[in-house]
């Protein structure tokens, strides 16, 4: 199984972010992270994809164009977790994730429902805060809860808008070991990172977006050159091992003085 | 105690607080049920007649054989007058909840989104220009017009809600048509003689005096047809509070759930401002109120608002017919009065809903 994006054309209002955008085949089973400077469109293919904005071209899954389905049948394939999620005064982190598998399971028993809500919240570390209003939580652990309201849903395809960004280290590990593991139970993850060393220690697959196309697209090792920091970020820098095996990004300084 | 038993032990807590959390959300709509009912014995208590609290409770036992003056005091004027403040409190409190969640605008109503603006336009138009709806006798031309005024100027927001989406620009379309209709019904006012302008003034500072048991019954249809249609849209308005674009990655289809409440809202809204003119601030208020009390998860949210809107007008009704001893004043005046100071010190308050 796999998502195959092609053709995908996308903008806000006159401003066309992408034209006929092809993406290497995003498989199941894996986690693939979406790289790529500010503005490249990570987000805007993560959010045309999850029906957030209207886009054409064709997202195909399981032989269906998700970007022909309606909006409730396209929600039953794919989570989305947005970069922010709003602090909505007085409701709780629970009864979110409540309302999302109620709305997505209609005739589900209230206490299964929260069995289940509950079960997700344990998933992504929430427990403790399950009954904390969404206002009074941080954004990092809203980034979770909403994690949790589409993870309650069991979904097929997983995007998420840059899971870690609020997260201290400890939660990154913990969330990117989440993603994995979900990986492994046969789902398509698919991540918008700004974190190359997270990408490279938990990602499958990188797909490098720039200048309205695919730069570059393949594992850590292939793609995390010297010469796409410099033509893709601008910066100098380069990959290393650490001790432990894993990879990270070290950054020495910018192509160019800044103006 | 291992990891296992310990991940039980958060869930069984989070299972009893969260029990605790809707008993107390259900006492709070049971309390707010309770001060309706305590508004609406008051509100019958209450009037320039000297009927006494006994006596009304006599009467509507059946167990008061004396006065048949008193009796039809009870049945056509107090009775109506009080079940009709519930009425209309509770269809423009849960008109304005829906409103403020499908607009994601803490500030939308009835009142601001120009349904009463509106209204009024309508009721100027039978008062004084004696332009009504065909075939509708004279007796109910004035809430036909302000009806099929009010209305059709939520026609006009869907409408605009079909060719441009975004709801920040809805609001601003409502607050547009507030000043527009304003406009107009001063245009009306302008040319009016004496007599008509006196009575259109005093239609649009709302009143409770037209209560009868054809306006009551209407209006309690009304509410009982479409509130069932209200709580079963609960889940996926408290998806809609998460923001649209949430919502809609979640299943909500937001044109579709915007279309039918605002249909809804319009609907209560339209007929309680024909009922009882133009009365503000408990379509504003109400919601705020119950969002205090119950947060935004709308399957008390929603109940919370319709019944926190008819305890303000029952109260206020009360009140109306009790500030100046002998005077019955405009309910519209009131709630405008004691909404203000409650607003502000909403607004004092600012996050305390969070």
């Amino acid at each position: 199984m796999s998502l195959v994006i092609t053709g995908l054309t996308v903008g806000y209002g006159a401003r066309r972010i992408f034209s006929g955008l092809d993406l290497p085949e995003i498989r199941a089973g894996r986690v693939t992270a979406l790289v790529g400077p500010n503005g490249a469109g990570k987000s805007t293919v993560l959010r045309a994809i999850a029906g957030g904005i209207a886009a054409s071209g064709q997202v195909f899954w399981k032989e269906n164009d998700l970007l022909r389905m309606d909006v409730r049948a396209r929600s039953r394939i794919i989570g989305f977790m947005p970069q922010g999620l709003r602090d909505t005064p007085g409701l709780s982190v629970l009864d979110s994730v409540i309302a999302s598998l109620r709305v997505f399971a209609p005739g589900l028993p209230m206490s299964a429902c929260r069995g289940q809500a509950l079960t997700a919240l344990s998933r992504v570390g929430m427990i403790d805060l399950a009954l904390r209003p969404l206002a009074q939580v941080s954004g990092g652990q809203r980034q979770l809860a909403g994690l949790a309201q589409s993870l309650v849903r069991d979904p097929a395809v997983l995007l998420l808008d840059e899971p870690t960004s609020a997260l201290d280290l400890r939660h990154q590990t913990d969330v990117m070991g989440l993603l994995k593991g979900l990986a492994a139970e046969g789902r398509t993850i698919v991540t918008v990172l700004h974190d190359l060393s997270l990408a490279a220690n938990w990602a499958d697959e990188i797909i490098v977006l720039a200048d309205g196309g695919v730069y570059a697209a393949g594992p850590a090792r292939t793609v995390l050159t010297p010469d796409l920091f410099r033509s893709v970020y601008r910066v100098q820098a380069c990959t290393g091992q650490a001790a432990d095996g894993g990879t990270y990004v070290v950054v020495t300084g910018p192509l160019e003085p800044p103006p | 105690m291992n990891a296992g038993g310990q991940a039980d032990a958060a869930v069984m807590q989070a299972i009893a607080g969260h029990d605790r959390l809707i008993r107390r959300r259900l006492a709070v709509i049971g309390g707010l049920a309770c001060l309706v009912l305590a508004g609406v014995v008051l509100d019958m208590g209450t009037g320039p007649a000297g009927v006494s609290l006994r006596e009304v409770v006599e009467i509507l036992s059946f167990r008061h054989s004396g006065d048949t003056a008193l009796q039809v005091i009870v049945w056509q004027v107090r009775l109506p007058t009080a079940l009709l403040a519930v009425l209309v409190g509770a269809s423009l409190s849960l008109a304005g909840a829906e409103m403020q969640t499908i607009l994601d605008n803490p500030l939308a109503s009835p009142f601001t989104l120009g349904v009463s603006s509106a209204a009024a336009f309508g009721a100027a138009l039978a008062i004084v220009m004696g332009i009504t709806v065909p075939m509708v006798p004279k007796g109910v031309a004035v809430s036909v017009n302000a009806f099929v005024a009010a209305f059709a100027s939520v026609l006009l927001i869907q409408l605009f809600a079909r060719l441009r989406g975004s709801s920040s620009a809805l609001v601003l379309f409502g607050i547009a048509l507030v000043f527009g209709f304003n406009a107009l019904v001063a245009v009306i006012q302008f040319v009016a003689p004496t007599d008509s302008l006196q009575q259109l003034v005093f239609w649009t500072m709302g009143s409770l005096s037209g209560a009868d048991t054809a306006s009551v019954t209407v209006l309690a249809v009304l509410l009982a047809a479409t509130f069932p249609f209200s709580l079963r849209a609960a889940w996926p308005m408290t998806l809609l509070a998460l923001g649209e674009e949430r919502a809609q990655s979640l299943g909500v289809h937001p044109e579709r759930l915007r279309f039918a409440c605002l249909l809804r809202a319009s609907l209560l809204a339209s007929l309680a401002v024909a009922c009882a003119g133009t009365i503000g601030f408990v379509g504003l208020i109400g919601p705020h109120v119950a969002r205090l009390l119950v947060g935004q998860d709308h399957r008390y949210f929603l109940p919370s608002s319709l019944l926190a809107g008819a305890a303000i007008l029952s109260f206020s009704s009360v009140v109306a017919k009790v500030i100046l001893p002998g005077v019955l004043l405009p309910i519209g005046i009131v709630t405008s009065l004691v909404g203000l100071p409650c607003f502000i010190a909403l607004l004092m308050m600012g996050r305390g809903g969070k």
